[in-house]
């Protein structure tokens, strides 16, 4: 880049412009050069050179007259063409269009000293928010299914991000209305909408339909997800649908867990050490109950709704892990981690040792598997469990009580950490029954995962011992400890003082999303989706 | 009475200066009312403009193109798109001058493209009613014509713009600004450089 090129960053050189630009006027106006320069004494160094190749090229910029009969020819010609414009009718039309539009253009000349970027900047800024505004506008009555319905969310969601306070729950409030009144408008007008959000308490439900915000929401025992346990006043969030025909069925329905009081532990009398011993069916064991807290009907006398698990989770609470035989803590934690659904938390819960078992749930539970003769699941370090010539391949529970939760069981004071060594018996009525014996042992906590159903024998993962993966494991035999109704149990009572601190809340009058195992066993978790089955 | 010739003076200076400023005014009015009626597309108005502006046309192309039957040629196809652009409705702004000096500029720059930017004065293409006269004049013209253009065309495209524009034209900062759409600070700027530039091309 040469020096003529350079920018003028300086202050000098953009003086040195101006007055260049000052001088050069006069100089084509007829002042003398040497005027010019006396003017600027100081500069008269730098200017003179350039001015004086201004009056050079001034000099150099002689032109040849043009020809009298060329230029004339040019004259002709463009008359000529004036005429033929000014004769045609649409071209005056344009013309007197094109005046008004100057003129019109001209009443803006307050604007020219305005840079014309910032002008187009805050054109397209006004345009873009009078489009905004009508979408927004438009938008307003949308319905679900409807285009604009995406953005009547957004602005409610944007509206609520504005929100603070008292406001935020009125503004809260004003939605949910709004959501009500979508669903009812659509179910009024017989749309069919894939996808419609629901969001509000429950206030009534029966097997075939829940009232959720004062909607009717259908209950397709087939189709609809259920996540949780229902119960009245408990919030529920999911999405319906709407077939067309005038209702609205739940496609996903999400009931958010009871507010669980923190748990005490209950007050768990010393049992004698005899009771711990290895005794054949002895050791923990739990009563099964064929039938839960409410025997499989409702208060109201509504027929119960038993959830059955999906596969994976029922695998997941019928095969869980534990080292219950090698706990010297005096906490079990186990943890339903296996049976993660979708949207599910992972709850835990710690079996205090000598927590009882006994108290809870009545579940009813399929669990298909062998159990080896002769394997055992016993914990470490010394395994004491009782091989099992001929192992129950089934195992079916049917939870009647609400799913409990388990947030945290501490020992009672004074209680002795037991391990526990499992034994799985033959049951001839297809009832696994499990045992187990607290032996002290150092295992702090498990976590079960289990092999799906019916994918072969029972395999107490994550055994310490891992001994031969084919009985029952002893963790599952303290927490599942449960019977097809109906069935005889044929383990021995004996009720170990193993205890958890159970839920305290209603039971589920229902008993929907009630799972396997859902309340003596590590799979409680809250988290499950569940599968309507109604029973006869 | 100096006091006295000092104010007959000063009456003097005011009154020519008020009748100064009128007349500017009314040629102002009356040019707008010219450019009105031309682009309405009435003849006459434009047949006044044309008589006004083809021979500044004319030699702002010259001095860019250094021939004069290119020159011509240019100058009516300039016109040509002024009556163009008042069919189509899309005429000037602000400034007719200026924008029919980025009509000429644009057709300028095409005629660049066409055929390069190498441009050379033939002397024998000598106007042949000037050489019949002044034959030695017209050689002279020309032999000026070629040195300006021979300097002009070592300058940046810019730089040759804004000094046929500002010294072989006459125009002011403001109309350069105009036409060629920067600012007046910009232009001044502009014309320093390419005066400092013409300097070191025309050095012998």
């Amino acid at each position: 880049m040469n020096a003529a090129q350079r920018p003028l960053g300086k202050e000098s050189d953009r003086l040195l412009a101006q007055i260049f630009d000052e001088c050069a006027e006069r100089v084509l106006a007829g002042e003398t050069l040497e005027s010019c320069l006396a003017r600027y004494p100081q500069h008269s160094a730098d200017l003179e050179p350039l001015l004086q190749s201004v009056v050079r090229v001034r000099g150099l910029a002689t032109v040849p007259p043009r020809a009298p009969e060329v230029a004339a020819r040019s004259q002709a010609q463009f008359m000529a063409a004036a005429r033929q414009m000014a004769a045609s009718p649409g071209a005056r039309q344009r013309s007197r269009l094109a005046s008004f539009w100057d003129s019109w253009l001209a009443s803006f000349d307050v604007l020219r000293p305005i840079p014309t970027g910032l002008v187009a900047a805050v054109v397209g800024v006004f345009l873009a928010g009078l489009l905004v505004t009508g979408v927004v506008s438009a938008s307003a009555n949308a319905l679900p299914g409807d285009p604009l319905y995406s953005v009547k969310l957004a602005t409610e969601q944007a509206r609520l991000w504005f929100t603070h306070g008292a406001a935020r729950d009125l503004l809260n409030n004003q939605i949910q209305e709004e959501r009500t009144s979508e669903a009812i408008a659509v179910e009024r007008s017989r749309r069919v909408v894939d996808q419609i959000p629901l969001d509000g308490t429950l206030t009534a439900f029966d097997p075939r339909q829940w009232a959720v915000a004062g909607l009717v929401v259908r209950i397709d025992s087939g189709r609809t997800a259920i996540v949780g346990s229902p119960y009245l006043g408990a919030l529920v969030r999911g999405t319906m649908r709407a077939p067309g025909d005038g209702s609205l069925v739940a496609t996903y329905l999400s009931v958010e867990p009871r507010p669980t009081p923190i748990p005490t532990p209950p007050q768990i009398p010393s049992r004698p050490q005899s009771l711990m011993g290895p005794q054949r069916g002895g050791g923990v064991s739990r009563t099964p109950s064929p039938t839960g807290r409410h025997g499989g009907q409702h208060f109201l006398g509504i027929p119960t709704v038993y959830a059955t698990r999906t596969r994976r989770a029922l695998s997941n609470a019928t095969a869980p892990s534990s080292t219950l035989g090698a706990s010297t803590v005096p906490a079990v934690q186990t943890s339903a981690a296996g049976a993660t659904t979708q949207a599910a938390p992972m709850v835990s819960r710690t079996v205090a040792p000598g927590a009882l078992l006994t108290a809870v749930a009545k579940p009813t539970r399929q669990v298909v598997g062998t159990v080896a003769p002769g394997s055992t699941s016993a914990g470490t370090p010394e395994p004491e469990s009782t091989p099992v010539p001929s192992a129950v391949p089934s195992r079916t529970t049917l939870p009647s009580a609400t799913a409990v939760r388990y947030p945290s069981i501490t020992p009672a004071a004074g209680t002795v950490a037991p391990s526990r060594t499992a034994t799985a018996l033959p049951v001839p009525t297809g009832t696994a029954v499990a045992t187990s014996t607290p032996v002290p042992s150092p295992s702090p906590t498990t976590r079960p995962t289990s092999p799906p159903i019916g994918s072969g024998p029972v395999a107490p993962q994550g055994s310490p011992t891992g001994s031969s993966g084919s009985t029952v494991p002893a963790s599952q035999a303290a927490t599942a400890t449960s019977q097809p109704a109906g069935a005889t149990p044929t383990a021995s009572p004996v009720v170990t003082p193993v205890s958890l601190v159970p839920d305290t809340g209603p039971a589920s009058p229902l008993g929907i999303g009630e799972t396997a195992g859902s309340s003596a066993e590590g799979a409680n978790s809250p988290g499950y989706i569940s599968t309507l089955v109604s029973l006869p | 009475m100096d006091w006295l010739y000092s104010l007959i003076c000063a009456l003097s200076f005011s009154t020519f200066t008020v009748v100064k400023g009128e007349s500017t005014r009314a040629e102002l009015a009356e040019q707008q009312a010219l450019l009105d009626r031309a682009s309405r597309a009435d003849p006459a108005a434009l047949g006044a403009l044309y008589d006004q502006y083809s021979p500044r046309i004319y030699t702002y192309v010259y001095h860019r193109v250094g021939h004069a039957e290119v020159a011509e040629d240019l100058t009516g196809q300039v016109f040509m798109r002024m009556l163009e652009a008042v069919r189509s409705g899309r005429t000037w702004r602000t400034s007719f001058s200026g924008w029919l000096y980025r009509i000429a500029h644009n057709l300028v720059i095409d005629y660049y493209r066409r055929r390069g930017r190498a441009s050379f004065v033939d002397l024998d293409d000598v106007d042949p009613v000037r050489s019949e006269a002044d034959p030695l004049g017209a050689i002279e013209a020309k032999l000026d014509s070629e040195r300006l253009q021979s300097a002009l065309s070592r300058l940046t495209d810019e730089q040759a713009e804004v000094i046929t524009l500002r010294f072989l034209e006459g125009l002011s900062i403001a109309e350069v600004a105009t036409i060629m759409n920067k600012n007046e600070g910009a232009i001044k700027a502009l014309q320093y450089r390419a005066v400092m530039a013409l300097r070191r091309v025309m050095q012998p």
